[in-house]
């Protein structure tokens, strides 16, 4: 960070806020934007999709914390579905009901002593989460029939498979942010 | 292959590796436990629509019921039942073989005779679509 005094050792306040504020608005932006891919992309299984935006969920706890990935992943739910114009449709609770349900595991997760957990980790922890979730939502409020449940094999392999990928892209975005910080020309993130 | 095991390797922490297990152990057991039926109890013989008898699929003999062409054997054994002599021509109903699971079933159309696995919990449902 230049600096026009040698006896200001820290930024100020405002300044801190501002870099918080910033990298939550890149990460918003860049789960939306999966989001919005996501939505375009053909079904290829019906039900099933890839949660590309988990990946910026993931690598926002890890570099930031929970607060910061809880915040980032509503904001990027709230945006996609006023984009996408399924704002307060069964689309929306889905995916509301998915997100709650993994920043809730994630929550969990993040408590974990020790050296705890890593992007995969969570990931997986995440996706598992979210289908629970989303399988309650629409049991509790669009198909209340056991019948449903019968899914719930086909999902889980589908979350174990997308939340293993999805960790790994989420290990490397992290690795790469922490690399670039290091080299000081990179993205500034606070380091913790 | 082994480069991609190590990168494994280093992107995870033994957390992580407990978590994949965990999820992908989990994923197989759920889907043993929800898609197989539970064993069946007893035998429901319908002939022309009408249960004329009730078996226990525990108990095991041959009996022999009269449909609209002529005599039908059925034979239950090892917790399963089974079509075994059928007067009809296609004998569809002894090629299906045998049934255990509760709400499986197995008939003889032209004869009119039918079996039907009960359970204490049947699936309530054939297929799921969505």
């Amino acid at each position: 960070m230049p600096s026009t005094t040698e006896t200001v050792p820290r930024e100020p306040a405002a300044l801190t806020r501002l870099r918080r504020d910033t990298n939550l608005a890149w990460l918003a932006a860049f789960a939306v934007a999966l989001h919005l891919l996501e939505a375009a992309l053909p079904p290829v299984i019906p039900g099933i999709k890839p949660g590309l935006a988990n990946v910026i969920t993931v690598a926002a706890l890890c570099l930031w914390g929970w607060r910061t990935a809880a915040v980032v992943t509503l904001l990027r739910v709230l945006v996609a579905a006023i984009l996408l114009g399924t704002l307060l449709s069964p689309a929306f609770w889905l995916s509301l009901g998915g997100a709650v349900a993994a920043l809730a595991m994630l929550g969990v997760g993040s408590a974990l002593p020790g050296r705890g957990l890593g992007p995969v980790g969570y990931s997986v922890l995440a996706a598992v989460a979210h289908i629970g979730g989303q399988l309650l939502v629409a049991y509790a409020l669009f198909v209340q029939h056991a019948g449903l449940f019968v899914l719930a094999p086909v999902l889980s392999l589908a979350a174990a498979t997308t939340g293993t990928l999805n960790g790994l892209a989420a290990y490397l975005l992290v690795r790469e942010w922490h690399t670039e910080a290091a080299h000081g020309d990179g993205p500034a993130g606070d380091q913790t | 292959m082994t480069a991609f095991l190590r990168f494994l390797r280093e992107a995870t922490t033994p957390a992580d590796r407990l978590v994949l297990a965990a999820a992908w152990t989990g994923m197989v057991i759920l889907a043993a436990t929800a898609w197989s039926a539970p064993a069946g109890q007893e035998v429901v013989v319908i002939v022309a629509g009408e249960e004329v008898r009730r078996l226990d699929l525990d108990r095991e003999q041959r009996i022999t019921v009269d449909g609209r062409q002529g005599s039908t054997e059925l034979r239950v054994a090892d917790g399963g039942v089974r079509f075994t002599h059928a007067p009809c021509s296609a004998k569809r109903c002894v090629r299906s073989g045998w049934q255990h699971r509760a709400g499986a079933s197995a008939a003889c159309v032209p004869n009119k005779v039918m079996v039907r696995v009960a359970g204490t919990s049947e699936q309530g449902w054939d297929a799921v679509n969505y």
